[in-house]
């Protein structure tokens, strides 16, 4: 019977292939070797050879076309391998099957000011073990009734592997659970009607208020004359006052544009100059306007484009008295103060102040309107 | 230890041994030519195999040749072997 040899077979192509076989032949035996063409051959080697065989090939510049391995050789290499892959599949398929019975997280469900994180952390101290069939889901209820106070109901389940936890907690009185904070006026204001419902009063009618006062403190003093924590509850109207500003001078400088314009031009290639078109500037008095963009979307030859605009300006001297435009201003100054108002709020009275210096005219409109700023 | 050339070698006792040291060739039945003590390949093809011996250089012609087993001083050429020329 004839005995079946393992072999690899390399096709290559490169040359001076006679060279190259005498130095190969130094270090490797080789089983067959024909010449397919001028360039082309075909040698076998055994696999122990192999890899220096390859390594020589590439080091002396020439191209693998194929390498096949056959033989025996090849069998128990693609063996090995299948072995691997199946040794693998079982090892994958024993993890499976253990982490399965595994759980890897516990959600809760329900918990409003109770923390999940806090439940959580509980249910991993006392479980004991994180296989699934080692886990008491009835003594897990039972450790977080005693433990958790707030909890009314609780119920704990195994869903996959999540650990699912149900939880309903006792309704507490807000005066036990609440820290109540004191109603503050928001508004600079006079204090006008107060109707108190709960809470401790801060303030008087006819008092002036500045924005951030305490109006309703939240506690009470009861019949024992202890203090009791309370929501503050109070309808309070108030006078607020808004007020808005304008300005006029006698005489100011005005500065505007004539309409002539002159431009100017750059075109630039990595910050060089490659084009320029300069104008003759005539004006004695101009405002500059500089922009600059690419030319292209080239990333290689980046051109860009400044452009600079000079427009031409003229500055006059305003003179106008304030007599003049004094219901403009007033009307200007009751449109800003308008602004603040909220809707449908009545306007209680107007109040309007001018100061002048130095030819300066600074007119304020005052509104008063009567607006809650308590808190029910 | 028979060794067959030492033994042929002996047997033609008229040459210098050190002569006869350089290198061997068998032709079998005009398919397989062995080759020992060569000093590497010149030329390779299908047609033709040429080597380098010691003062001098083989050339072996015929069809469809190939080389088996080529070491670093041996060789089997395998093929329709047709002249065996000594330059």
């Amino acid at each position: 019977m004839k005995k079946i040899e393992s072999k690899v077979t390399y096709e290559i192509k490169g040359l001076n292939q006679e060279r190259a076989f005498n130095k190969l032949t130094k270090e490797v035996t080789i089983l067959t070797l024909e010449r397919k063409d001028k360039h082309i051959s075909v040698l076998e080697v055994a696999p122990k050879d192999a890899k220096k065989t390859r390594k020589f090939l590439r080091n002396n510049n020439f191209e693998i076309l194929s390498e096949k391995s056959q033989g025996p050789y090849l069998w128990r290499k693609r063996f090995l391998s299948c072995y691997g892959i199946i040794l693998g599949l079982a090892l994958v398929i024993v993890g499976y099957l253990t982490q399965i019975n595994v759980i890897w997280q516990i959600k809760v469900f329900g918990n409003d000011k109770l923390a999940a994180s806090e439940i959580t952390a509980f249910i991993e101290e006392n479980m004991g073990s994180r296989f699934i069939s080692q886990f008491n889901t009835k003594q897990m209820e039972i450790k977080l009734k005693d433990n958790f106070e707030r909890l009314s109901s609780v119920s704990v389940a195994i869903i996959g592997q999540s650990v699912v936890v149900n939880v309903h907690e006792s309704l507490l009185p807000d005066e036990m659970t609440t820290i109540y904070q004191p109603i503050v006026s928001e508004y600079d204001c006079m204090i006008t009607k107060i109707e108190l419902i709960q809470g401790t009063l801060a303030i008087k009618e006819g008092q002036i208020i500045r924005k951030g006062q305490v109006l309703v403190e939240p506690y009470i003093i009861d019949s024992q004359g202890e203090k009791r924590d309370v929501k503050p509850m109070a309808k309070i109207e108030a006078d607020v006052w808004v007020s808005g500003e304008s300005e006029h001078r006698d005489s100011y400088y005005k500065r505007y544009r004539t309409g002539n314009k002159v431009e100017e031009s750059d075109i630039t290639l990595f910050g060089l100059v490659i084009y320029s078109h300069k104008a003759e500037l005539k004006f004695s008095e101009y405002e500059l306007e500089e922009k600059s963009e690419n030319l292209n979307k080239n990333i290689l030859l980046p051109f860009k484009i400044n452009k600079k605009t000079y427009y031409e300006t003229k500055t006059e001297l305003i003179e106008r008295e304030f007599s003049e435009v004094e219901q403009e201003k007033i009307k200007e100054a009751k449109e800003k103060a308008l602004l603040y108002l909220e809707e449908y709020e009545i306007i209680k009275a107007e109040n309007v102040t001018i100061k002048s210096s130095a030819g300066v005219h600074i007119v304020t409109v005052t509104i008063t309107v009567s607006r809650e700023i308590g808190g029910v | 230890m028979f060794n067959f050339f030492e033994e042929i070698k002996k047997s033609v006792g008229s040459i210098d041994p050190n002569i006869l040291n350089t290198y061997n060739i068998i032709n079998i039945s005009g398919k397989i030519l062995y080759v020992e003590g060569h000093m590497g390949l010149t030329m390779l093809s299908k047609e033709m195999i040429a080597f380098k011996v010691k003062r001098g250089r083989v050339m072996v012609e015929g069809k469809e040749l190939v080389m088996y087993e080529l070491t670093e001083n041996t060789m089997k050429i395998v093929g329709q072997i047709s002249k065996v020329e000594v330059l």
